[in-house]
């Protein structure tokens, strides 16, 4: 099984979540997504969701020009989304858990 | 948005990944887009071996995470053309450009931009002034032109240095190719130094070309020459002289059809004219018109149309300014011979 095929599914969670912590531009989502162990998480998969989410509410955004070189375009959670991020955190928890308790099951 | 500081492979792939969702509204990709040269500048100013993708995949990753229909659902044969056409000009640009000789070659082409932002503003000012009918002329007459043609040439580069939505930059590619065509035609129109030689070599060996430089006809003192009456060496007046200059042009005081006066109101005033007239050339034994033939012969004309004579006139003797001259010293002195000769000329 291909870890991008289950990643689809778990993309704006998993964003949510890092934007929740602190603000972030596209690129540095990315990172923090790759940081946590997120490898496969494709740039423009995450550029897409960040503004799914966005038209959805559950993000805000905010342009920084920069002095050196073309202006970045920050994304910051919602209430919306602080909502949005518990709900699926909850969808997560128990679809994880029923998941391992198959899995550990057809292990033992 | 375009800082001198990002590597053209960038700007070229973000310009790439907007074509790719050109179907898209422009709004909607400007806000799917906004900040990616940024980003990308990030990723691969961090690992510098990294390829860039293909755009195409770039931007159907874009869409679909986004959550927004992909293209086929809504393309048109016109649009998959215009697409079509696009994928074959990104391919072309990174075939030429892997090599790196055209790469640089491109690359100077891409930096002769605003020299053509300015060739741009000046056919827009051809085609402007063309509307209006207020010149015909490659550079401005006037101030009020040369306004113009400033606000034409600021116009252009402002639509070169910013970035525009998809359906802006259609319109731009058509006016781009207009003005090729505009600049082109009127450029083609403008003589070259060869044309105004060879114009100036065909004026100057015209059949009847005029003598003199006051406005191309023969003058003397400011007064124009109309007519000549020679006197041969006794001073008795001849006609029927052929006149010739030192390259063997036809010397000619008027045009052929020129009109004059054939009676005037007073003899002060050649202003007042009371009769027009037109000049009679003279047919050669060849069968060609001379009009370099003196003194010259004029017949009645109209007011209406001096150089057409009037039906059925013939054509008179100007009178002459003298009946005889002074002889010349030399015919004086051989008087016998000179007389012997004049009797014959006679």
């Amino acid at each position: 099984m291909d870890a991008t095929q289950l990643l689809k599914g778990v993309l704006d969670v998993a964003v949510l979540a890092v934007v929740h912590d602190e603000d972030g531009y596209g690129y540095d989502v990315v990172r923090r997504l790759r940081a946590a162990g997120l490898n496969e998480v494709g740039d423009a998969s995450v550029y897409g969701t960040l503004r799914r989410l966005y038209s959805a509410g559950a993000l805000t955004s905010y342009v920084v020009p920069s002095e050196e070189g073309p202006h970045r375009k920050y994304y910051g959670i919602t209430p919306q989304g602080r909502t949005m991020l518990a709900e699926q955190r909850k969808t997560w928890a128990d679809f994880a858990r029923t998941m391992d308790r198959l899995l550990e099951g057809v292990a033992s | 948005m375009n800082a001198p500081t990002l590597p053209a492979e960038i700007t070229a792939f973000a310009a790439a990944v907007r074509a790719a969702l050109a179907d898209l509204p422009p709004e909607e990709v400007e806000e799917l887009t906004e900040g990616l040269e940024a980003d990308l500048a990030e990723a691969y100013a961090e690992d510098l071996a990294r390829e860039l993708p293909d755009p195409d995949g770039y931007a159907a990753e874009l869409r679909r995470a986004a959550g927004l229909p992909s293209p086929e659902r809504r393309s048109d044969p016109l649009r998959r053309t215009a697409e079509d056409l696009r994928s074959r000009l990104r391919d072309l640009n990174l075939s030429l450009r892997s090599s790196p000789a055209m790469d640089a070659v491109l690359d100077f082409l891409v930096s002769l931009r605003p020299a053509w932002w300015l060739v741009r503003g000046w056919a827009a000012y051809q085609i402007v002034g063309v509307l209006f009918g207020v010149t015909g002329d490659l550079m401005p007459g006037s101030l009020v032109l040369w306004v113009l043609l400033g606000v034409m040439v600021a116009g252009s580069v402002v639509v070169g240095l910013r970035g525009w939505p998809a359906w802006m930059r259609g319109l731009i590619v058509a006016g781009n190719a207009f003005a090729v065509i505009v600049t082109l035609s009127v450029l083609s129109q403008v003589p070259t130094r060869a044309d105004l030689d060879a114009a100036w070599f065909e004026s100057s060996t015209a059949e009847m070309p005029y003598v003199g430089d006051a406005g191309g006809l023969m003058t003397t003192d400011g007064r124009q020459v109309t007519n000549i009456f020679a006197y041969d060496a006794t001073g008795a007046p001849v006609s029927g002289v052929q006149l010739f200059d030192q390259d063997g042009r036809p010397l000619t005081t008027s045009a052929p059809g020129g009109d004059g006066c054939l009676v005037e109101f007073g003899p002060d005033d050649a202003d007042a004219c009371t009769v027009p007239g037109a000049w009679v050339p003279v047919v050669l034994e060849t069968g060609a018109t001379a009009w370099n033939v003196y003194p010259m012969r004029m017949v009645e004309s109209t007011l209406d149309d001096p150089t057409q004579p009037v039906a059925g006139a013939e054509p008179q003797d100007r009178p002459a300014p003298y009946l005889k001259v002074p002889a010349l010293m030399s015919a004086v002195e051989d008087a016998p011979k000179a007389g012997k000769k004049s009797e014959k000329n006679r």
